[in-house]
């Protein structure tokens, strides 16, 4: 317990290091929320009213200056207010959480689902036809960009088949099936190689040999020694996926239109919405601390070897 | 692995077939079925999912890409930025006059106007026109609103120039600072939609006079609305409508093929193939969204008259319009299309790759070492194209013109860069600056050339300058007469069109994609009246 | 016996791997048309005739943009994978060897790199490189390295236990020595395989990052970007989409099933099982 504390704490220091970073990337990457927002609506505003509407946002300080002000509100408990919709940020990011939540639940269970059986099947087979062609299917999967699978599921499923909708109306199954089976698709490309990996590696271990020879079945050996033993391997891929998913997927939010925070974060980092990028960038650094230590602690209950060991 | 349990295998399998089939079964008998385009637009797909009728009422889904807080339209209040946009639009408020498809203005709220002097002017409200929640509108509402306008909406503020307003009954007096020949014009703009300001703002939705009002409202995803009862100008047909945000253009078509949205607005040029069918109409008309070449005078290469010149008859708008915007665009020659009044009678120089390449030889470019591209004391012929991914056509255009211009012996290098802004302020790095503009967004011709053509213009990133065109600025700065303004507006246009400053290459044709079953609704020139009370939607 | 057929699967493996990579370098010789050269008059012809795989909206010839567009995609994930396994592999290395105070620091610092969105990254390096494909190499390569060093780090621990390092050590070998003769070539194995399987992954993240505007922009003929471009025209002329598709999966299958390959001849735990013993003794202290 007393190192899981000390693991929450580290992440103070990675808030403060890594919020300070993004500020520099943004000023780094030039343009502004003023900026962008006068391109879009091909407005001619004069140099005074644009410099004017920079002073209210504070653009015009340096830097530095602009992070300090952040991070004195932060302190208050006040993540500003979004230079593009004008509303609150806290309350903001808050409301695009469920949907990104729910489509991160959804993606995962289906990655499971789909990679754990044909892991083991590609694994079981090895170098006949099944394992040929779910790695194939791998490949296929592995080798889509997320917005080419998504306008092919959206054609197929919505349009040739309309069983879901395109875009998202609400938060239902229905309509986070399409994103959700975009996303377990590529992951389940990856997935499906790995898992087969573990389980033959597993299956030539000298336990399976000599369980075979005693006479035990198959399927107990696979299912009690082998699944059981191929479990870390797969939390740990989970647990890293599940910290990317939560930190939204810019494309797949995007093109489905689901109001989650990777759209809200690709929309932010586009118009150069400062306080909304900073909440993004914040949430994925607790992700990233509370993701690694579960996935640690997951672990260490799986795999008792570990805690021997110096690298935990 | 011959010990190997088949049962095992199979239920392994059994499992994993279940499981799979509601993801991917579906998909796969379909590859027989042939060109599923039609199949899929007209029949099982577009109903299946249709949200069209309910209860015997009718509701009706709008799909947009620029309903968003990037576009400063947050909301539909049209005194906060662009909001107003989505106002007029959505079919929320109405303006005191509006455009025809000419750009000229005619009454809409208002009955009429009196011109009292030149700072003086009476303008008449109808009689009978009520706002949403039933409210008559009188001088007095109209006022409040506007004074509301001026008082937080700076760019009203300076376009409108009001010095103060008197209501009495239905007429309202409005004075302005100083002359102000575009008054009624700017009225017409979207933040003069009028709005009840007793009733107030709540969380960015506001009553209007329109055919629709606002129910709920989502900021980047959604707006929905009901048929506004107190209609002061007729029934209105549809009962419910969803304004859905979708910002990506290929979801927004294909959310129109499954019969999600009823009707689409910003669609990509590639996507209409797909709508060119019984099942769907499109609605298109030529707006004042020009995509010109801007020349930078400063830059070496293009001081020279002879490159301007070879570089406006070398750029092939024809085929640019035909293949690469697939004719949803019109060519153009001055900065405005030629439905409007002020943009016929301009002569901009034609597309003569052979002519270009005489005048370029004439001027001593000539190509002398043989590699398709000319020179003159040692400097090779290359224009530094620069231009922005955002509008979809830009890029297109840079890569028509690359090829166009390489036959007369002109080497293109495009930068195609999202941060064009901060690179066209160095007038270093670029020769030609390719951009998409709204050159006459209400009806005021001088629009343009105050804001790209002068001295003081902040988009003269050119640095052009031209006495004449000061002194026409100044002359159509104090004429009154549209006609007048106009004689003037095309004076200036063929004065820059001579003097090689712009090239005008197209206007975008703008295009609203319906399923067949709607009806009354319809693109216009200035693109601000998209959901009207003729809006109507047949039962499927 | 094992061993050689792995090694004969691994130089098999290598064949399609070295005909992309040919092909990406001879891209300017094998391109039949001049793969930028538009022709409006030709545009939107499908695959057949004088254009193998037919023309794209420009009525450029698509085979040629294929050509051309490997040699940029692959010459660019290469690039990616390589200075990002590099890298990764530096720091690893060092923070495995060292210990101490440089191995929590180089840790702490991977920490940060991937708690950090790599979108932030790919925002500001395409503004400060001007957009392009280079910026997105070097937003996912500083977003990928610490993956490398963990595998790095770890395996040099491992590796540093074994009682040949300690001899080497004894007999004078300064901590270079060690490094390049020891323990590099031990832990080489792993990473190679894992950089092999990142082919794909990088390719698919270029492309991503192409279709939020912050990847190689057009006219380039990369070819996720050519994906990214033509996909409006899925429905209508679909060959626009699918020849660099095909390409992409072509190639990412290569890579894999070299990686694939390259892993069971590096690693054949299947049949002795002895290394896999071998770390577990490492692991004890």
């Amino acid at each position: 317990m007393r190192d899981v504390g000390k693991r929450l704490l580290q992440l103070i220091p990675i808030l403060f290091v890594i919020t300070f970073l993004s500020f520099a990337m943004m000023h780094l990457a030039g343009s502004d929320a003023v900026e962008q927002k006068m391109l879009n609506t091909g407005e001619t505003a004069s140099a005074e009213t644009v410099d004017r509407a920079r002073a209210e946002l504070g653009l015009n300080l340096p830097f530095p200056i602009q992070y300090g002000r952040w991070l004195k509100g932060l302190v208050h408990g006040d993540m500003g207010v979004s230079y593009v919709s004008g509303k609150a940020v806290m309350p903001l990011f808050f409301s695009k959480l469920p949907a990104t939540l729910l489509l991160t639940l959804l993606s995962v269970l289906l990655t499971v689902f789909i990679s754990v059986p044909l892991g083991i099947l590609s694994a079981v087979y090895q170098n006949r036809g099944i394992d040929l062609l779910i790695r194939i299917l791998s490949f296929i999967g592995n080798s889509m960009p997320n917005f080419f699978t998504a306008l092919v599921l959206m054609y197929l499923l919505a349009i040739i088949h309309p069983i879901f909708p395109v875009i998202s109306g609400d938060l239902s199954l229905r309509s986070a099936a399409l994103p959700s089976i975009t996303l377990a698709i590529a992951m389940s490309a990856k997935y499906i190689r790995q898992m087969r990996a573990v389980v033959l590696k597993e299956l030539h271990q000298p336990y399976v040999t000599g369980a075979t020879a005693r006479g035990v079945r198959f399927s107990t050996i696979l299912f009690h020694s082998v699944l059981k033993a191929s479990l870390v391997t797969i939390f740990t891929l989970l647990a890293m996926s599940i910290g990317s998913l939560l930190g939204g997927t810019a494309i797949v939010e995007s093109i489905f239109m689901w109001d989650g925070v990777g759209k809200m974060a690709a929309d932010a980092i586009r118009m150069r919405d400062y306080p909304v990028i900073q909440a993004y960038v914040m949430w994925m650094a607790v992700i990233y601390v509370l993701v690694n230590l579960a996935a640690d602690l997951l672990n260490r209950l799986l795999d008792p070897r570990i805690r021997l060991g110096e690298e935990a | 692995m011959n010990k190997w349990n088949k049962k095992m295998v199979k239920k392994l399998l059994a499992a994993l077939l279940a499981g799979g089939l509601v993801l991917t079964g579906c998909g796969s008998q379909e590859s027989s079925s042939g060109n599923p385009i039609p199949s899929a637009a007209g029949t099982s797909g577009a109903e299946a999912a249709s949200p069209t009728v309910q209860k015997g009422e009718k509701t009706f889904v709008f799909g947009d890409t620029t309903f968003n807080s990037e576009n400063e339209e947050a909301n539909i209040n049209p005194h906060d930025t662009y909001c107003g946009w989505a106002a007029i639009r959505y079919g929320v408020g109405e303006t005191l006059f509006r455009f025809t498809d000419q750009m000229e203005l005619e009454p809409w709220i208002a009955s009429g106007y009196d011109q009292v002097d030149d700072k003086t002017w009476k303008i008449q409200i109808k009689d009978g026109v009520t706002f949403s929640n039933g409210k008559a509108v009188d001088a007095a509402a109209v006022k409040a609103c506007l004074e509301d306008l001026v008082s937080v909406h700076e760019r009203a503020a300076g376009d409108l120039k009001i010095s103060s307003m008197e209501a009495d009954g239905q007429t309202l007096t409005v004075k302005t600072a100083e002359q102000n020949p575009t008054l009624l014009n700017y009225l017409s703009d979207p933040y003069g939609c009028i709005i009840d300001m007793e009733a107030g703002n709540q969380n960015g939705i506001v009553i209007g006079t329109g055919p629709f009002a606002a129910e709920d409202l989502v900021t980047d995803d959604h707006l929905t609305l009901k048929k506004n009862k107190h209609y002061w100008n007729g029934e209105v047909k549809v009962d419910h409508v969803k304004v859905r945000t979708i910002s990506d253009g290929d979801t927004l078509a294909l959310a129109l093929q499954s019969g999600e949205i009823d009707a689409a607005y910003g669609m990509a040029y590639a996507s209409y193939p797909l709508f060119k069918n019984d099942y769907y109409a499109f609605s298109t008309i030529t707006t004042s969204r020009a995509f010109y070449a801007q020349m930078n005078e400063q830059s070496g290469i293009l001081k020279d008259d002879a490159v301007r010149k070879a570089l406006a008859m070398g750029i092939g708008k024809e085929d640019f319009v035909r293949t690469l915007l697939r004719g949803y665009g019109e060519v153009a020659n001055g900065a405005f299309p030629e439905s409007f009044s002020f943009g016929r009678d301009v002569k901009a120089e034609p597309y003569d790759p052979e002519g270009a390449a005489k005048v370029l030889e004439e001027d001593g470019w000539i190509d002398t070492d043989g590699d398709g591209i000319r020179e003159k004391d040692g400097q090779r012929l290359v224009i530094r194209w620069l231009t922005y991914p955002s509008r979809q056509e830009l890029p297109l255009l840079a890569e028509a013109s690359q090829a166009s211009l390489k036959k007369i012996g002109i080497e293109v290098k495009v930068n195609v860069a999202a941060d064009h802004n901060t690179l066209v302020a160095d007038p270093s790095v670029w020769d030609v600056y390719a951009a998409a503009f709204v050159t006459c967004p209400t009806g005021d011709p001088l629009y343009f050339f105050s804001t790209h053509c002068l001295d003081s213009s902040a988009k003269n990133r050119g640095g052009y300058h031209s006495d004449r065109i000061e002194e026409l600025a100044r002359q159509m700065d104090a004429a009154f007469d549209p006609k007048e303004r106009g004689t003037i507006a095309r004076q200036m246009q063929q004065q820059i069109l001579d003097d090689h400053a712009f090239v005008f290459c197209s206007f975008l044709k703008m295009s609203i994609v319906r399923k067949a079953s709607v009806t009354g609704l319809d693109a216009h020139a200035c693109d601000y009246y998209e959901l009207t009370k003729d809006l109507d939607i047949e039962a499927a | 016996m094992r061993r050689k057929k792995n090694l004969v699967r691994l130089i098999l493996t290598l064949i399609p791997v070295t005909l992309f990579l040919l092909s990406a370098m001879l891209a300017p010789y094998l391109c039949p048309f001049d793969p930028d050269a538009q022709d409006l008059a030709s545009s939107l012809l499908p695959p057949g005739g004088r254009h193998l795989l037919g023309t794209d909206l420009y009525g450029r010839d698509l085979f040629s943009r294929v050509i051309a567009g490997g040699r940029i995609s692959i010459l660019s994930t290469l690039v990616l994978v390589g200075i990002t396994a590099l890298a990764g592999t530096a720091a690893g290395v060092l923070s495995g060897f060292m210990g101490g105070w440089i191995d929590a620091l180089i840790m702490r610092i991977s920490d940060l790199f991937l708690a950090f969105p790599g979108l932030v990254f790919a925002m500001a390096l395409a503004a400060v490189l001007h957009g392009g494909v280079w910026g997105a190499v070097v937003s996912l390569a500083l977003v990928n390295w610490p993956k490398y060093a963990r595998v790095a780090r770890s395996e040099t621990l491992t590796v540093r236990k074994q009682t040949y390092i300690e001899a080497a050590r004894l007999s004078g070998d300064s901590s270079l020595q060690l490094i390049f003769r020891h323990i590099l070539p031990n832990i080489a194995g792993p990473l190679l395989v894992t950089a092999t399987l990142d082919i794909g992954t990088m390719m698919m993240e270029l492309a991503g990052l192409a279709f939020l505007g912050l990847g190689a922009q057009p006219p380039a003929s990369e070819w996720g970007n050519m994906m990214s471009d033509g996909r409006s025209l899925l429905q209508t002329y679909p060959w626009i989409v699918l020849a660099p598709g095909f390409a992409i999966f072509l190639t990412v299958a290569a890579f894999n099933l070299m990686g694939d390959a390259l892993r069971d001849y590096l690693d054949p735990t299947s049949v002795t099982g002895k290394r896999r013993g071998r770390r577990r003794k490492g692991r004890r202290p």
